[in-house]
């Protein structure tokens, strides 16, 4: 148990000094679009202010993940610390992270008015679901990593960028793939718990997997 | 005490050397303290077990002895036991010596006497 | 089991198809200065690592009191492997700045002592706002080493302490180790390849060859049971028959023999010989003697 306190505290420390960054990149970001929309805090404004969001929240969780496998965990290692308490800290780190975002959104539409977090209320199950399905996906990424090896992990990335550039390519140049009644259905459906099931069983699965690598992994420390 | 160690010997002799040759020398008198192991294995960077053994050589042979939670202590009379010891063993570590190397030379005897008369 | 013990059991680590280490067997007791000694790639690090519980064996157990080392938060805490740092060490740790590195050391060991740490950084005279990358050979040693003593871990193993240091600071090391070894009893096991002026501090020494260990006896009695024998070579063949040689040098007439003594052998009994020369051999002599064997051959 004191393994564990002692890694909350580390892997904290470490990756809360990114995630502080961009939180504060955020704000600034923030304070520059409400001057510029001239003291009132628009929609628009906020609109714009959602996509740092969501871009801080992917970059910070890859980063911190790339970090974690090739830098942090073997350092805690070598400083001492348990292989299965280092990887449980940085995995309730990492997700604790990934709430503040969630908290932080919250607050942003808070301050946007009534109606934007009655918006945010209701789309909560599809931000937790999305949150999770991301830290899936880093799992899955860094369990290739510490696998294979980092060239492989980036040119796994590399693939879903291009695979995420590819179908929005479509998607716009074909036109009208989404009905209105498919996006209806859609919406639905997210408002539903079952990408926040789905994510949770992904993520675990991915963590179960990627701790399996990183186990007995030989560690170039 | 501040003689320099070599190669040439154990470490835990000349220990034990250099503390006799400072109670023949009177630089450390008989009743008094000597230095103790973690003393001069800092002095010298040697491993404490290594001083130990060369100090216990001297207690083994009644020249130092043990003050419970103190420290060693010279032994009263351990000048002239060290001297007694030496002189028998001068024989073997230096006569000897002298003889072989004599012999090596082709220094006869009476060479080697007439040498020392000259002395 | 006996207590109070850091034992290797049939060790043996390979990566890959390389074999690293081989059914080593190995008891490091408590209140003891270990050095071991290897040539480069003996597999010194390798085992260090094993022992400290940071990368698994192939084969074999380490066990703290009985107790496996391996993924042990108990057995742990009671060891501190201090790393040899280098600039483009371990996967980053290198970019950390002094004061980082010490922090998270501070976080991890139980028994940190931070005055001790804060009063080494003074007397080496150590910048924490240095990145390690950035600091000398020298002073990436002092931090292997601040790290190592302020852990007062009951095992401290260090790797290569001295290497990047000159000799002023190297004796300053190992007096401040002996100081602390004097107050602590604590357990050193110091890998190193200047063996010379280590060989007084240590009292036992492990010699690491191939993989294997191939001694591992108290220095002074193995000083005392080793000479190197001299003189005509029928001489020297004669006197060392039936016992165990281990380095032979010869230049026409003349022959030297580096001989092991066994116990109870006096070897000192061609000391008064006049055909004779028997001289007592340092650490790094023997160390030579042992391990140096393929250069007689090629």
């Amino acid at each position: 148990m004191r393994d564990l306190k002692k890694n909350l505290i580390y892997w904290g420390w470490n990756l809360e000094k990114i995630t502080l960054f961009m939180f504060a990149w955020i704000l600034f970001m923030w304070g520059l679009l409400t001057f510029m929309e001239g003291g009132s805090f628009a929609e628009s404004a906020a609109q714009e202010l959602w996509i740092y969001l969501c871009m801080a929240v992917f970059i910070s969780s890859v980063s911190n993940a790339f970090n974690s496998v090739t830098h942090s965990f073997p350092f805690t290692v070598s400083m001492g610390s348990t292989r299965k308490a280092s990887f449980i800290a940085m995995q309730l780190i990492q997700h604790l992270i990934l709430l503040e975002y969630a908290v932080l959104a919250g607050v942003i539409c808070r301050f946007i008015g009534e109606n934007a977090f009655e918006i945010f209320m209701q789309y909560l199950f599809a931000i937790i679901g999305a949150v999770l399905l991301l830290q899936a996906f880093v799992n899955v990424t860094c369990a290739v990593c510490a696998r294979f090896g980092n060239k492989v992990a980036v040119m796994v990335y590399i693939l879903f960028a291009v695979l995420v550039f590819a179908g929005a390519m479509y998607v716009l140049l074909s036109g009208k793939v989404v009905t209105e009644d498919l996006g209806n259905r859609l919406i639905t459906f997210v408002k539903k718990p079952y990408l926040p099931i789905a994510g949770a069983v992904l993520d675990v699965t991915a963590a179960e997997v990627y701790y399996n690598f990183l186990k007995k992994k030989d560690l170039r420390i | 005490m501040n003689e320099i160690l070599t190669q040439e010997k154990s470490i835990y002799l000349q220990i034990s050397e250099m503390i006799e040759n400072d109670i023949l020398r009177d630089i450390i008198q008989e009743e008094e303290r000597v230095p103790s192991t973690n003393e001069l294995a800092k002095l010298y960077t040697i491993n404490p077990a290594t001083a130990a053994k060369g100090v216990n050589i001297l207690v083994d042979s009644g020249v130092l002895y043990k003050k419970r939670g103190i420290g060693m202590f010279v032994a009263t009379g351990a000048k002239e036991q060290i001297r007694m010891r030496r002189k028998e063993q001068f024989y073997d570590n230096y006569i000897k010596t002298l003889i072989a190397e004599a012999k090596s030379l082709g220094i006869t005897k009476e060479e080697l006497i007439a040498m020392i008369w000259e002395m | 089991m006996k207590s109070n013990v850091l034992a290797c059991n049939n060790l043996s680590k390979s990566y890959e198809k390389k074999t690293v280490l081989q059914d080593l067997n190995l008891e490091l007791e408590k209140g003891k200065i270990y050095g071991l000694i290897g040539r480069n790639g003996a597999g010194k690090t390798t085992l260090l690592s094993i022992i400290s519980g940071q990368n698994p064996a192939s084969g074999g157990t380490v066990t703290y009191n009985g107790m496996p080392v391996w993924e042990n938060e108990k057995a742990l805490n009671h060891i501190c492997f201090s790393r040899e740092l280098n600039p483009v060490s371990g996967n980053g740790i290198a970019t950390l700045k002094v004061k980082e590195y010490l922090k998270a050391a501070a976080i991890y060991m139980q028994g940190w002592d931070k005055d001790m740490a804060d009063r080494l950084v003074k007397e080496f005279e150590l910048d924490v706002n240095q990145r390690i990358n950035k600091l000398s050979k020298g002073m990436m040693s002092m931090v292997t080493i601040i790290v190592a003593l302020a852990s007062k871990a009951e095992y401290t193993l260090l790797d290569e302490p001295v290497a990047g240091l000159d000799v002023v600071a190297r004796e300053n090391f190992y007096r401040i180790l002996l100081e602390e070894f004097a107050e602590s009893g604590r357990t050193f096991v110091i890998s190193t390849h200047i063996i010379e002026e280590a060989s007084d501090v240590f009292e036992e020494v492990i010699m690491l060859d191939k993989g294997r260990i191939i001694l591992k006896e108290n220095t002074m009695d193995l000083l005392d049971r080793v000479r190197h024998i001299s003189g005509r070579a029928e001489e020297v063949d004669k006197a060392v028959e039936g016992h165990v040689t281990c380095h032979t040098e010869k230049m026409g007439r003349s022959k030297g023999v580096t001989v092991l003594f066994e116990q109870g052998e006096n070897p000192d009994q061609w000391k008064h010989s006049a055909e004779l020369v028997v001289q007592p051999v340092s650490l790094q002599q023997v160390f030579v003697a042992l391990c140096g064997k393929e250069a007689e051959n090629g």
